[in-house]
């Protein structure tokens, strides 16, 4: 025996797959708030301490948010010098 | 007809193993299907279980005067294979010259096998541009390994191929990092899937099969069958 298709699974077949898939464009749907500003704060953490993780992405590609960013888990660069001398 | 074309951004990311698999899943799904080893190590065919002793192929035909397209073997009526070849280092390079002199001879031979096959896929070298000059080419995919090396690499060239991960260990943090920063920074490029890492792939060589017929319960040969599935989606996506 077929499901009757609720009302919400009709609304869902006028979506694209993206926005079936998306749980907050259908709730910009669903509140009729289309140019709702929305920022996935959690996301955006997860990108930043995934970048301040690893100091090479700093120079290839991933620039670390310059504010209030924590201290990288390393020393300070080698500094170049004679092999031998304490400069 | 369909071409998709895989080369690694860096050495050794397993682009011979993968190349094999897919063309394997492909036929799976029904399609028929030419590889072609465009690399002069021509490892492509010894995951065919094809004898080592045998030397022949597109490339040696060519140095030798012969014709290419009778190089092929026919693994099953529907999945075929054309190996590079054996040739020494200094013929390869000379092959690379002639290759940069005549840049539409790949799509001239992929016009004319377009009747035959559904799909042809193409294993590419990185270091040999002349090699790696293809007509037109749906897929074009570059593999990664989701390290630094490979992030580096990625940050250095200027290319817009897309991007799919192979061996990926979701039980390591680094490994876990880049493919966030990657589907965030490279979401138009990068494939929504990856290969796990997994040692059925690996083995799968050594035992002179591809993947999907070797181990087609392991978790990579289900990846594969997904990106196969994939990239029918993707073929569907463009001819409507």
């Amino acid at each position: 025996m077929a499901a009757i298709p609720t009302a919400l699974q009709i609304k869902a077949q006028g979506l694209s797959r993206n926005e079936q898939a998306d749980d907050i464009a259908r709730l910009k749907i669903e509140l009729n708030l289309p140019n709702l500003d929305y920022v996935d704060i959690s996301a955006q953490l997860e990108l930043t301490r995934a970048v301040q993780r690893w100091p090479f992405l700093s120079e290839f590609g991933f620039a670390a948010e310059p504010a209030d960013a924590p201290p990288l888990p390393i020393a300070g660069a080698v500094r170049q010098g004679k092999f031998g001398t304490s400069t | 007809m369909t071409s998709l074309s895989l080369t690694g951004v860096r050495g050794g990311v397993g682009v011979s193993a993968l190349l094999a698999a897919i063309g394997h899943a492909l036929e799976r799904l029904g399609e028929r299907v030419l590889l072609v080893d465009l690399c002069p190590e021509n490892m492509l065919r010894l995951h065919f279980n094809v004898d080592a002793s045998h030397t022949g192929g597109w490339a040696r035909a060519m140095l030798e005067g012969q014709d290419w397209f009778e190089q092929a073997w026919s693994l099953t009526p529907t999945l075929h294979l054309l190996p590079y070849g054996t040739v020494s280092a200094a013929q390869s390079d000379a092959l690379e010259q002639r290759l940069r002199n005549e840049p539409s001879l790949w799509a001239r031979r992929q016009k004319s096998l377009n009747a035959h096959y559904d799909w042809i896929l193409f294993d590419v070298p990185q270091r040999l541009p002349g090699h790696a000059i293809l007509g037109p080419c749906l897929l074009p995919i570059q593999v990664i390994e989701a390290d630094a090396a490979c992030q580096i690499l990625l940050h250095q060239q200027a290319r817009d191929s897309l991007l799919l991960v192979n061996r990926f260990d979701p039980g390591s943090q680094l490994q876990r990092d880049l493919l966030l920063l990657w589907r965030n920074h490279h979401a138009t490029r990068i494939l929504p899937l990856a290969i796990h890492l997994d040692e059925a792939m690996r083995e799968a060589l050594a035992y002179k099969q591809p993947l999907g017929q070797y181990a087609p319960d392991s978790l990579a040969a289900q990846d594969v069958l997904s990106l196969a599935t994939w990239c029918l989606t993707r073929r569907r996506g463009e001819r409507s």
